[in-house]
């Protein structure tokens, strides 16, 4: 069962330690020798299965135990740390990361562990615990029944399921032989002793949910749901008992399952249905499994084991235990109790579970990790006390027993505490007796005093190991961080937004207030002592807008550092993707991270990290050269990654520069004509940089082939795109032979952005600075045509107009029409001049995003609310540009006459060669 | 707020299970809403055109901070154009029903809003097969009678459906 509440805190922690565990085994990789690494690795582990048993996912508490058994014996240094195990970690980590985002996306844990546990289990099976061991040795010792006897003994069960108590109590010897019989089917299977204790954790966990199950059907008002959820129960255990070849076992759930069915069927007719035979059964699977009461005595206990078992166990070996007469005695009461028939049967159990509840309550209220991780210690001890309590003659292969046994002496009343809990649970399973329910309340207690003494005696290995994780664990806690919804913050800076329009709103008005006082004094002849009133108000409203100005501008600035994160947080995922690239290659790759201090907003964090992975891939397959290659270059073997980050005035600049092959401008140029991007004629006069931004454009590939990291020609396109969706841009800078250098240079935030304000008609409109390369005022006369699109001439180049009162079919209202204001943007690949009414001057505004319907494909990106409260569309220049130039493209009738004409303007074969190879994108 | 000043009819049984409906008016039509979908209804606003948008698409509001699309109803259900009047006066008196349709708030243009109607659940009849005032039976949820009225009920999910939007506006740009 997993706990929903605190899913959510779970996910989150997880996340931050498999981060943390990536980290710290990509840094093991490298230094294997190292082992203060190797602890990190154990502790971020130990927390997460503490965490994931607390919460109850049991196939990552499952998997991570498994994980932390085979980093406890690399840290004894039992085995050697070699790459196949640093292998199987990380693949597990990964397997883990999978789980948790099933839990995030269903609240369920979907994915299959099982062939990894079986890996895991394979590679730690020469470290089998000598302890463990000698358990198993002494739970087959005596086996010698032949193993149909079980299904005869099974069979009878499950025809008189009433009588199977009595048989519990008066027929010992019939019990063991069922016992023996499984025993010994288990014994002749040659299993793998990690495997069993998987088995046995997952019966113990199925055996307590169905438990619960069972005593939930009488009250449940669903009795149908909760006979299919014992249904699933004992199908999983099943599928277990298959996998370990336990036939006998398999036939035996097998008939559970039919008996649950036909159950479920009576019900559904109507018919009252009783239940009994599912507590037996369960009662004897646990039988069968004798290692379930030493190693999870207490553990089950908590889970309402019932008392026949213990008394089982504890009547073994009756010389050790002093309490084993009143034990015995309500193992009786139990059988007695129980065959009395099932009505009042009903009623206790009731009693019982809200008994139940009550002894589970402070168990729960223990919200701190390192609590919880006590009591898991504890139980652990428990386990081995019990396991030295019932079979003292193995005692000399077990570590620490003689200390234990000395707190056994020395702690009467923790003894005490710790036995009459026991009796509690027995007593209310057995003769639920109310007053000794509260007994068992005081268990946690007892624990505790056992605990304490023990921790101060006894020297085991277990227990230091537990210890050295424990301050750091809770250093971290301790850590003076809140974790807060990402939609208040986003709220939160929405209001300063408006805050910071507000501000302008002032400057407007106390401007306002300078024109009328500019009015008064001109047109009524006001005196000046008259004037100084409005001056003197004038002057303080402006002080008080300064004022607002100045918090507004503080608050704004504190509350955009509330979304910064470190860069790390996005820099520290790519060791393990430049590992997984040259993994099982002739290449070897060092990655350099360099300013990962530097913050950005956590948006773009996200959104820049895809862009990133493929700039990182394409270095690393397409940059940097294989060993081999590099040696008769005469480079350094390994191949040098570098990522970089750091401020520059608003902006984030983070660059990826290899030293690998660099780019063949040749190549990109025969890949242009072949693919036909541009003409020669156009080629030749380019720049090296602007052959390289060719690399950017959709459908271009050099590579001669597709291999399955690259070669299709869409990464780049979609790095640019994604890219410019930051409002951000990319340079690439490359030396053939030297190395590449891929600069992105994005804002600091997206939700604020500085803009140049417009006039087109009546409206307002804003342009991203960062799209703005400058403004120019030309004469009508200087546009000329060329074959229906307006172009200028400037500075010896070409640029084509797009008059924006045409594109949003509004009237042009310009101050002085034979002096034109034209905006010059860049998409980062294509120049354009906007000619607008009037420039209204710059400023600093809050996006808002449209309605996804108005938006999509109209050249906006949002609108903004200016200075006198109105809204101004912000234009997205990309976008507009697309369509704009689209719309054009149409109203050529032959573009070849261009090139007859002997023009050959490079942004018409541009967006010519868009036409042609990516009709999609820029005919609308 | 314009609800205040509206006076409220009872003229249906008292233990039906009444529904609150918004009046308003196009041309001569009488239409209702849901009381539950208004958020509010305003006067006058400065409404922005967006460009390249469907025409019925009136433009974009401030509406306290929010970008709110304003959409004329009467374009949106082609019903006839107003008499007498052209565009530029039309936005003095204009009514805006801000409505809350599955989370998007999105404001309509009307004539008129009349008034808040009581009505039984059982006076709502299925619209007939044939078209009603013009309109599509896509867009109508009930018709009712009030008076000698015919009360036209509004579907405003399907008025408001997205996928038609988009479509309307590929087939205005192509």
């Amino acid at each position: 069962m997993i706990d929903l509440s605190l899913l959510q805190d779970f996910i989150t922690e997880a996340g931050e330690h498999l981060e943390e565990l990536e980290a710290s085994l990509l840094k093991l990789e490298t230094d294997p020798e190292n082992s203060e690494i190797l602890n990190d690795i154990f502790r971020s582990m130990h927390t997460i299965k503490g965490a994931a048993e607390f919460i109850g996912t049991e196939k990552i508490s499952t998997l991570s135990h498994k994980l932390e058994s085979l980093l406890e014996t690399l840290r004894h240094g039992d085995k050697e740390l070699n790459e196949e195990i640093i292998d199987i970690l990380i693949k597990a980590k990964d397997r883990l990361s999978t789980l948790v985002d099933d839990l995030v996306h269903s609240q369920k844990e979907e994915t299959k562990i099982d062939d990894l546990i079986e890996e895991i289990t394979k590679l730690s099976n020469g470290d089998v615990n000598i302890e463990e061991n000698s358990e198993k040795e002494c739970a087959v010792e005596d086996q010698r029944a032949q193993p149909e006897e079980i299904v005869e003994h099974l069979e009878e069960a499950l025809r008189e399921p009433g009588d199977e108590d009595d048989r519990t109590t008066q027929t010992v010897t019939d019990k063991e032989t069922v016992l023996r019989a499984v025993c010994k089917e288990i014994n002749e299977e040659e299993y793998d002793k990690e495997l069993f204790d998987i088995f046995i954790e997952q019966l113990k966990e199925n055996l307590s949910t169905l438990r619960s199950s069972i005593w939930s059907v009488d009250s449940a008002e669903n009795k149908t749901e909760m006979l299919n959820n014992c249904s699933d129960c004992v199908e999983s255990l099943q599928s277990s008992a298959n996998y370990m070849g336990y036939e006998n076992l398999v036939a035996f759930y097998d008939d559970w399952r039919k008996c649950i069915a036909q159950a479920l069927e009576e019900l559904a007719s109507g018919n009252e249905v009783l239940i009994g035979f599912m507590e037996e059964n369960v009662k004897k699977v646990l039988g069968f499994f004798p290692q379930l009461r030493e190693t999870d005595l207490l553990d089950l206990n908590h889970n309402g084991i019932d008392a026949s078992n213990i008394k089982d166990s504890l009547e073994e070996k009756p010389e050790v235990n002093p309490v084993d007469e009143p034990i015995s005695e309500t193992g009786k009461h139990t059988a007695k109790d129980e065959s009395e028939g099932t009505g009042k049967d009903r009623q206790l159990r009731d009693e019982l579970s809200t008994a139940f509840d009550a002894f589970m309550m402070p168990e729960h209220d223990v919200s701190e990790e390192n609590l919880q991780n006590e009591i898991e210690k504890l139980l652990f001890t428990q386990g081995d006390e019990t396991c030295k309590i019932t079979d003292p003659d193995h005692d000399g292969s077990e570590t620490g027993i003689k200390p234990v046994m000395a707190v056994q002496n020395t702690n009467g009343e923790a003894e005490e505490g710790l036995f009459s809990s026991g009796e509690g649970v027995t007593d209310g399973s057995g003769s639920y007796d109310l007053p000794e329910n509260l007994a068992a309340n005081e268990l946690p207690n007892g624990l505790h005093a056992t605990q304490e003494q023990q921790n101060d005696r006894t020297g085991t290995e277990r227990h230091l190991i537990k210890e050295e994780a424990f301050p750091e664990a809770h250093v971290k806690s301790v850590q003076r961080n809140i974790r807060v919804d990402a939609k208040k913050i986003d709220n939160l800076m929405n209001q300063v937004g408006e805050l910071v329009v507000s501000r302008a709103w002032f400057s407007q008005l106390h401007n306002e207030l300078r024109e009328l006082q500019q009015y008064l004094k001109e047109s009524y002849r006001m005196s000046k002592g008259e004037v100084k009133k409005i001056n003197g108000l004038a002057f303080r409203l402006s002080e008080a807008t300064v004022s607002l100005g100045r918090v507004a501008g503080e608050l704004q600035g504190d509350v955009m550092k509330i979304r910064m994160l470190p860069i790390s947080q996005l820099f520290n995922r790519y060791p393990r993707l430049v590992r997984d690239l040259v993994h099982n290659t002739s290449k070897e790759v060092r990655l350099k991270v360099k300013g990962e201090d530097t913050e950005l907003d956590k948006m773009i964090i996200e959104q820049i990290s895809d862009p990133l992975i493929h700039i990182i891939r394409n270095s690393v397959d397409h940059g940097i050269e294989a060993v081999e290659e590099r040696k008769i270059l005469g480079k350094p073997d390994f191949g040098r990654l570098t990522l970089e980050a750091y401020h520059e005035s608003n902006h984030v600049v983070i660059e990826v520069s290899d030293d690998g092959q660099g780019i063949d401008p040749d190549l990109i140029k025969a890949t242009a004509v072949e693919k036909n991007f541009c003409s020669k004629a156009e080629l030749n006069q380019m720049t090296n940089r602007e052959v390289l931004d060719l690399i950017v454009k959709p459908g271009f590939s050099t590579a001669a082939k597709v291999t399955n990291t690259s070669g299709r020609g869409v990464g780049m396109d979609v790095v640019k795109r994604n890219i410019e969706k930051l409002n951000g841009t990319i340079d690439i800078d490359s030396v053939v032979g030297e190395g590449t250098r891929f600069c992105i240079k994005i804002p600091l935030t997206l939700a604020i952005i500085p803009a140049l304000l417009v006039r087109v008609g009546t409206e307002i409109y804003t342009i991203p600075l960062s799209n703005v390369e400058e403004t120019i005022r030309i004469s009508e006369s200087e546009t000329s045509f060329l074959e229906g699109v307006e172009i200028i001439r400037l500075r010896d180049r070409t640029l084509p107009l797009v008059r924006l009162s045409k594109e949003f079919g509004t009237v042009s209202k310009a101050l002085d029409p034979d002096r034109i204001f034209v905006v010059i943007v860049s998409t980062g690949t294509r120049r354009v001049g906007l000619v607008v009414d009037e420039l209204k001057g710059q400023a600093e505004v809050v996006i808002k995003p449209l309605v996804d319907y108005l938006q999509e494909k109209s050249g906006f990106s949002g609108a903004t609310i200016i200075g006198d409260g109105r809204i101004s569309l912000i234009l997205d220049i990309f976008e507009l540009v697309e369509l704009s130039i689209g719309k054009q493209l149409n109203t050529i009738v032959n573009p070849d006459l261009i090139e007859i004409a002997g023009y050959n303007p490079s942004w018409i074969s541009d967006a010519r060669a868009e036409a042609e190879h990516q009709p999609e994108h820029s005919i609308h | 707020m314009p609800e205040a000043n509206t006076t409220v009819t009872q003229n249906e049984p008292v233990k039906e299970k009444i529904r609150q409906l918004v009046g308003f008016v196009i041309g001569k039509e009488m239409f209702g809403v849901d009381i539950l979908m208004v958020q509010e209804i305003i006067r006058s606003a400065q409404v922005i055109p967006v460009p390249n948008s469907p025409d019925f698409i009136e433009g974009i509001i401030n509406l306290r901070g929010s970008i709110i699309p304003v959409i004329e109803l009467r374009k949106r259900l082609n019903l006839i154009k107003r008499e007498g009047k052209t565009n530029s006066n039309e936005s003095q008196d204009t009514w805006i029903l801000i409505l809350d349709i599955g989370g998007r708030v999105t404001g309509f243009i009307v004539d008129k809003v009349t008034e808040v109607l009581k009505i039984g659940e059982s006076t709502i009849e299925q619209p007939p097969d044939l078209v009603v005032a013009g309109l599509k039976r896509h867009y109508i949820q009930g018709v009712c009678k009030i008076d000698a009225n015919l009360l036209i009920l509004l579907d405003f999910n399907n008025i408001l459906k997205i996928e038609d939007i988009k479509l309307l506006k590929e087939v205005k740009s192509a």
